[in-house]
């Protein structure tokens, strides 16, 4: 410990700068990896959030759809949705995996690229009449059509 | 440049300015980084589910009859699995009377929301803090909160005829402190069923002793539940002309007797536990703990009318709510006369009232 207090010795001034160099750019690339990180996590969530949106839409409109289906007849409904949310697809559809752990069915949409999934209740409207379907964003349109039986959601 | 000169040089040097711009650039870095991640999330979104959620839930519940399926059979009138607790067979709750009128059903609405009738016209609320686990998970689900909770009131829109406070105070103890809250409101027009007036002419019950007995069956006890006890009125009785016809005694009970034609009790209700009234007037009964009532009835025409409240069910009879039961009623009448042996029901009187409601669900 003493030699290393009084250890004057110093490095080189190019292998100082080489040092110095190395730390930096492992410093630099710490910092870019890390704000990448933050950014995608931002993403996602803005991603996450814009889903549950779209689907709160879609599942509206179903509940709609069944209360204004004729007794003798069907109900066509095309809904406007976004065709990307941040820059890519996704994909709409019935799904029997409840999430909220209730047993019914809920409207499951998923990024294409993003691997981000979001979960929306029907409100048990799948307890009143058979629903099914499942569509994509690419069109920007979802075909909701609805008889006495069943409600199917497809590519609009 | 001699490399044996570079590696026994000595000489260094600190970088005084190269280290200060290091420690600029990350602190400026951690400031963006924690400054960028706030505004770009600022929230997890789960406020944003809670409105389209409850509005969709409300929608159904107005709009909707309901639907029950037992694996035996299947309807709309789920309302009486729910009072005998089967509540895995509802699959879907909706206070619609049905689909040819867009009326909110109060017999539907009275077998799971708690009744108030403080006032002329009845608000009702759920859950209660009474309420088991196992009816709140099922009410939750069959009503399309889901994983939410909720809390809801029915209520007449004009607030003189009902309780105001009362509804706002259990509102407020109820949603005050849950923090992100959203509510939700729907207008509609509720049929509430009471029971109207029978025609004297045609009471059934007994001769000598004269009695007319009178019967509810479990389904229309929501009707008792919802006034917060019986009422009924009597009028165009049948007596010999220059009679005085006489009101004697006022018997309950959950049973008949074997042959029938009256009920199977010696009590009789004593005057706390009842109202008599004859054209709109009280008739006080004295002393007050006799079981002797003693009113007369000169006219055929004139109007008698009883009122039951709810406590006296639950000291004569106190499983009286249960499924399957049915309450019967005998007047003991003396100079008035019953049409024929039998039982007079009171679902043969239903009357129906309509009158605005509003429909308010909070979900957090």
């Amino acid at each position: 410990m003493r030699v290393l207090l009084n250890d004057e010795d110093g490095q080189a001034i190019p292998v100082e700068y080489i040092l110095i160099f190395t730390i930096s750019m492992i410093f630099l690339g710490l910092m870019t990896l890390t704000f990448n990180s933050v950014v995608d996590s931002s993403s996602r969530q803005a991603i996450y959030i814009e889903l549950t949106d779209t689907g709160n839409l879609i599942s509206s409109a179903i509940t709609n759809s069944y209360l204004t289906t004729p007794v003798d007849g069907a109900n066509s409904i095309s809904l406007d949705v976004p065709a990307e949310i941040a820059g890519t697809g996704y994909f709409v559809e019935i799904s029997d995996d409840d999430p909220f752990e209730v047993g019914n069915k809920v409207l499951k949409l998923t990024s294409m690229q993003k691997s981000v999934t979001a979960y929306v209740p029907l409100n048990s409207v799948d307890a009143l009449i058979e629903i099914n379907g499942s569509a994509s964003s690419v069109s920007g349109k979802i075909l909701i059509v609805s008889n006495t039986s069943e409600i199917t959601i497809s590519q609009g | 440049m001699r490399t044996f000169y570079l590696l026994r040089d000595e000489k260094a040097n600190i970088s005084m300015d190269f280290l200060t711009a290091v420690a600029v650039i990350i602190i400026a870095f951690v400031f963006a980084v924690s400054v960028l991640s706030s505004i770009i999330t600022p929230y997890s979104g789960y406020s944003k589910e809670l409105y389209p959620t409850a509005d969709r839930a409300v929608t159904l519940l107005v709009e909707d009859e309901g639907y029950f399926d037992s694996g035996y059979d299947e309807g709309t009138d789920w309302e009486s699995f729910w009072y005998q607790e089967n509540y895995s067979d509802i699959k879907k709750i909706g206070f619609r009377e049905n689909m040819d009128y867009n009326t909110l059903c109060s017999k539907k609405i009275s077998s799971i929301m708690t009744p108030h009738d403080e006032k002329n016209q009845t608000w009702w609320e759920y859950p209660i803090s009474s309420i088991s686990n196992p009816e709140l998970d099922n009410a939750s689900r069959a009503m399309g909160f889901d994983r939410f909770n909720f809390y809801m009131q029915i209520r007449p829109v004009d607030e003189n005829n009902f309780n105001v406070s009362s509804a706002n105070q259990n509102a407020k103890d109820i949603v005050g402190d849950k923090g992100d809250v959203v509510s939700v409101v729907r207008y509609s027009m509720l049929n509430h069923n009471s029971f109207g007036d029978f025609d004297g002419a045609y009471l059934l019950g007994k001769d000598g002793p004269t009695k007319a007995l009178f019967a509810i069956e479990y389904e229309d006890l929501y009707v008792v539940r919802n006034r917060g006890g019986l009422s009924f009125s009597i009028s165009n009785w049948t007596m010999d002309e220059g009679d005085t016809g006489v009101i004697q005694n006022i018997q309950i009970d959950d049973e008949v007797n074997k042959k029938g034609d009256s009920v199977d009790t010696l009590d009789m209700l004593d005057g706390t536990e009842f109202n008599i009234s004859i054209n709109g007037v009280l008739f006080p009964i004295v002393p007050s703990s006799s079981i002797s009532i003693g009113l007369d009835v000169p006219n055929s025409n004139d109007k008698v009318n009883f009122f039951i409240p709810i406590e006296t069910f639950n000291g004569a009879i106190p499983d009286w709510d249960t499924p399957g039961k049915t309450l019967y009623f005998q007047i003991n009448i003396k100079n008035l006369e019953v049409a024929d042996p039998g039982v007079t029901w009171f679902n043969t009187t239903f009357i129906d009232e309509y009158y605005p409601v509003k429909t308010t669900v909070w979900v957090w």
